[in-house]
């Protein structure tokens, strides 16, 4: 079930009233409610892969359990090997069998050995990349002693498949989300509110903004070999921004849904585009993510507490991963690839303070230096996307090749007004700007209609009209960019 | 909770009202050739034939050669018809004309039975009918998403406010031209490469079999009120090669239980070339030209 389609207002209604009406006496029932309903929520796409889901939770639940009975460094190193293999297992096998067997054997083709393979029909899983990694983060975390395990079944069970971050995250860790799991939900209105404004924010982002440039990028990418140059630019800048509101715009979804049954989930989105640094995109964008592979990768590997060389061959295989993790395709592997090296400047570069807090704080404008720092940031960002949304490295090679040559100032006559005539590049400018202006003075808050202080005329109007828009907007079910991974 | 719940109302019923309000300015904006000609038909009865029909009609048919031939007619064509719209084109027809016309022709091809045809989403013919028939009843009547139905309504109405300002430029010229659509260009290899992407999932399409019986239907319906009822083909160009040969084969059976119901099916005996279409499908006005006349030679040899 998508958080855009028609039937999850349905769902999420009919689970909302029932949890805070038949459910709400017990904690258990409350998670066993929440178990029920998740796993209808899954099963509305494919029942038949809850299967997975369940054996990863109960081998990390075993596995929990067995940590704290275990006594030795051995057994306990064992039982956290069977884990990784298990989460990794199903991992690897759903998502990257076929891509390992296509390497394996364009690679016995260019060294003209016989290769004999044949991809499996495997169909990936939905949030088999999130769930995974929300469960190994429990048993590392127990295996760390960083948390005690867990005793209620259902408990985790519910911590691992709950329905509004189950299928794109945010990534929760077991010590953030699993202790509101141990405790009794009760109706706290303002947050309930204010999930119904982030869910509104969330279907904004996505419906209005990523869907509408998606037409402009899906254009540009698929048709770049015949297009000048600005279009490109433009069809790139779109494509940024149709990931981030499409991300984003599903992480303030799960959050807000997440708000209206009690629980707090972690922010996945800080307004990543006014970062003034790569390291700070990153403290900024999928958060979720880069802090499970930093406290789960990089700092195991080292963090920067050994040479500048050691940490940058850190910041590059963990950058790395993270591209692998996103998709098996040389492309996401070259994606974060990219990334790791506009990292190392920060490494090797003169030490300048790092930006902690936001941009231009306390001020409404930013000054030159930060307009061109983010704008630098931005373009870096930009380049690293188009290896992202490419079908291949050469197609994404072949669409910079094209912006950095001649053709940069190429504008297509014909192509404008093809796009023009669908009204996409008008709509989508629009969008973009209008999405930058109201996030830059949104910049300080948790998301971009969180407007509790304002009068309740001034509050409501601003519902109605995002909420008519978005409305008006519905149609054609677009699933997410991130449900692919 | 109890005031939690009580603002959600509130703001649902606000929505709601707003939506519905908004709405029903849908069909003020009328500057749309399929709604026109819709509005230019119920000028006209007591004609010796109404074609009904999707957009090959109204680009295929040509009333004038048939005028020629002492045959009063309109091209009643709907971008994308379907049974569904069939069904709804007609009974609006009916209703707002005073005497029947002799003989309704029915478009049959294989677009009228895919994926494109009937989408009531994307044209709201509906809402322009005498009197308009409400999204709400045309669910009921049909199996229309209604969600979508009321966003769409709600988007047109917002267009709508605006609408008044908006000068008609087509119907006088529909009038003329009795719902028929003139144009000159020619098929070319490059329109059909822009184009094709769109068809391509035509070929994924399953036969409905459930539209032949409510096409069947209609017929009776339609002759009950007085008129006789044919079908008739048309010349199409590129188009069936995007559907599977199951489909085809359904298509062609489809026809055959037409006939054996008792209805004629005039079958397209012309091999057109690109010359004679606009576009993918489409027939130019020299095609239409070829298609009437062949249609007024083949109606001749066809006893009323």
């Amino acid at each position: 079930m998508l958080f855009n389609s028609i039937e999850f207002p349905f769902f999420l209604t009919f689970c909302f009233v029932l949890y805070w009406s038949v459910a709400r006496f017990h904690q258990r029932i409350q998670n066993g409610f929440l178990l029920l309903a998740s796993y209808v929520f899954y099963g509305w796409w494919d029942f038949r892969f809850l299967g997975l889901i369940v054996l990863s939770s109960l081998v990390d639940y075993a596995i929990g359990l067995g940590l704290d009975r275990a006594k030795g460094l051995g057994s306990r190193r064992t039982l956290l090997v069977i884990s990784l293999v298990t989460n990794l297992g199903i991992l690897g096998f759903f998502k990257y069998f076929n891509f390992f067997l296509g390497s394996f054997a364009a690679l016995m083709q260019q060294l003209g050995l016989p290769s004999h393979t044949s991809s499996l029909a495997v169909i990936l899983p939905v949030g088999v990349s999130f769930y995974t990694f929300q469960s190994m983060s429990y048993t590392i975390d127990v295996y760390r002693g960083k948390l005690h395990p867990c005793h209620d079944a259902v408990g985790f069970l519910a911590f691992v498949a709950f329905f509004p971050q189950l299928v794109a995250g945010p990534i929760e860790r077991a010590t953030h989300l699993l202790p509101q799991f141990k405790s009794k939900r009760f109706f706290d209105p303002i947050k309930a509110e204010d999930g119904l404004r982030q869910i509104l924010w969330g279907l904004f982002k996505k419906v209005v903004v990523a869907d509408s440039c998606a037409v402009c990028a899906d254009f540009a990418f698929a048709s770049h070999d015949t297009l000048g140059g600005p279009i490109l630019v433009f069809g790139a800048i779109c494509f940024a921004f149709q990931i981030y509101c499409d991300f984003s715009g599903y992480s303030h979804i799960a959050i807000g849904t997440a708000r209206l049954f009690g629980f707090d989930l972690m922010e996945n989105f800080s307004y990543p585009y006014f970062s003034r640094d790569i390291g700070e995109f990153w403290r900024r964008w999928h958060i979720s993510l880069s802090t499970w592979f930093r406290d789960y990768v990089y700092l195991p590997l080292g963090g920067n507490r050994r040479s500048k060389p050691r940490t940058a061959m850190n910041i590059i295989a963990t950058f790395t991963l993270s591209g692998f993790w996103h998709g098996a395709s040389w492309t996401f592997v070259w994606w974060g690839l990219l990334n790791s090296l506009f990292y190392l400047p920060l490494i090797f570069g003169t030490p300048s303070p790092r930006p902690r807090r936001t941009v231009a704080a306390g001020r409404h404008l930013p000054n030159l230096d930060e307009v061109k720092k983010m704008g630098f940031t931005f373009g870096l960002i930009c380049l690293a996307w188009i290896f992202f949304r490419s079908d291949s490295l050469t197609s994404a090679f072949s669409y910079i090749g094209v912006i950095f040559s001649d053709r940069l100032f190429q504008l297509d006559a014909e192509t404008l007004l093809f796009l023009n005539a669908r009204g996409a590049a008008t709509k989508s400018g629009f969008l973009i700007a209008v999405l930058l202006c109201w996030e830059w003075f949104q910049r300080e808050k948790p998301h971009g209609l969180s407007v509790g202080h304002l009068p309740r005329a001034a509050r409501w109007g601003l519902y109605y009209l995002f909420a008519f828009t978005v409305f008006s907007h519905f149609g054609e079910e677009k699933p997410f960019i991130y449900f692919q991974f | 909770m109890r005031v939690f719940c009580l603002k959600m109302a509130v703001f649902l019923l606000g929505f709601i009202c707003v939506v519905k309000l908004v709405g029903s300015f849908d069909h003020r904006d009328r500057n749309d050739h399929n709604v026109l000609r819709i509005h230019s038909a119920n000028q006209y009865d007591n004609l010796d034939i109404l074609f009904v029909g999707n957009s090959f009609v109204n680009t295929g048919v040509n009333p004038e050669v048939f005028e020629r031939n002492a045959l009063k007619t309109f091209s009643l064509g709907v971008d994308s018809a379907g049974v569904d719209f069939y069904d709804a084109l007609t009974d609006n027809y009916f209703r707002n004309t005073q005497i029947p016309p002799k003989r309704v022709l029915f478009l049959v091809s294989a677009m009228t039975f895919s994926h494109f045809a009937d989408n009531f989403g994307s044209a709201r013919i509906h809402r322009f009918f005498s009197p308009p028939v409400s999204n709400e009843e045309l669910t009921l009547n049909y199996d229309v998403p209604y969600f979508l139905l009321i966003r769409k309504s709600f988007a047109k109405g917002l267009q709508g406010f605006w609408a008044n300002s908006k000068k008609a430029g087509l119907p006088k010229r529909l009038r003329e031209t009795r719902g028929f659509r003139p144009g000159d260009l020619t098929f070319n290899p490059i329109l059909f490469a822009e184009t094709k992407e769109t068809y391509l999932p035509l070929n994924k399409n399953l036969f409905p079999k459930g539209d032949v019986a409510a096409l069947l239907r209609l017929a009776e319906k339609t002759q009950e009120r007085g008129a006789q009822v044919m079908f008739f083909e048309l010349p199409t160009f590129k188009s069936r090669s995007f559907f599977s040969d199951a489909y085809l084969r359904e298509y062609a059976a489809a026809l055959t239980r037409l006939e054996q119901a008792g209805f004629p099916v005039i079958h397209n005996k012309l091999d057109l070339g690109p010359e004679s279409f606009r576009n993918m499908d489409h027939l130019n006005t020299s095609g239409a030209e070829l298609a009437s006349r062949s249609l007024v030679a083949t109606l001749s040899q066809i006893s009323p």
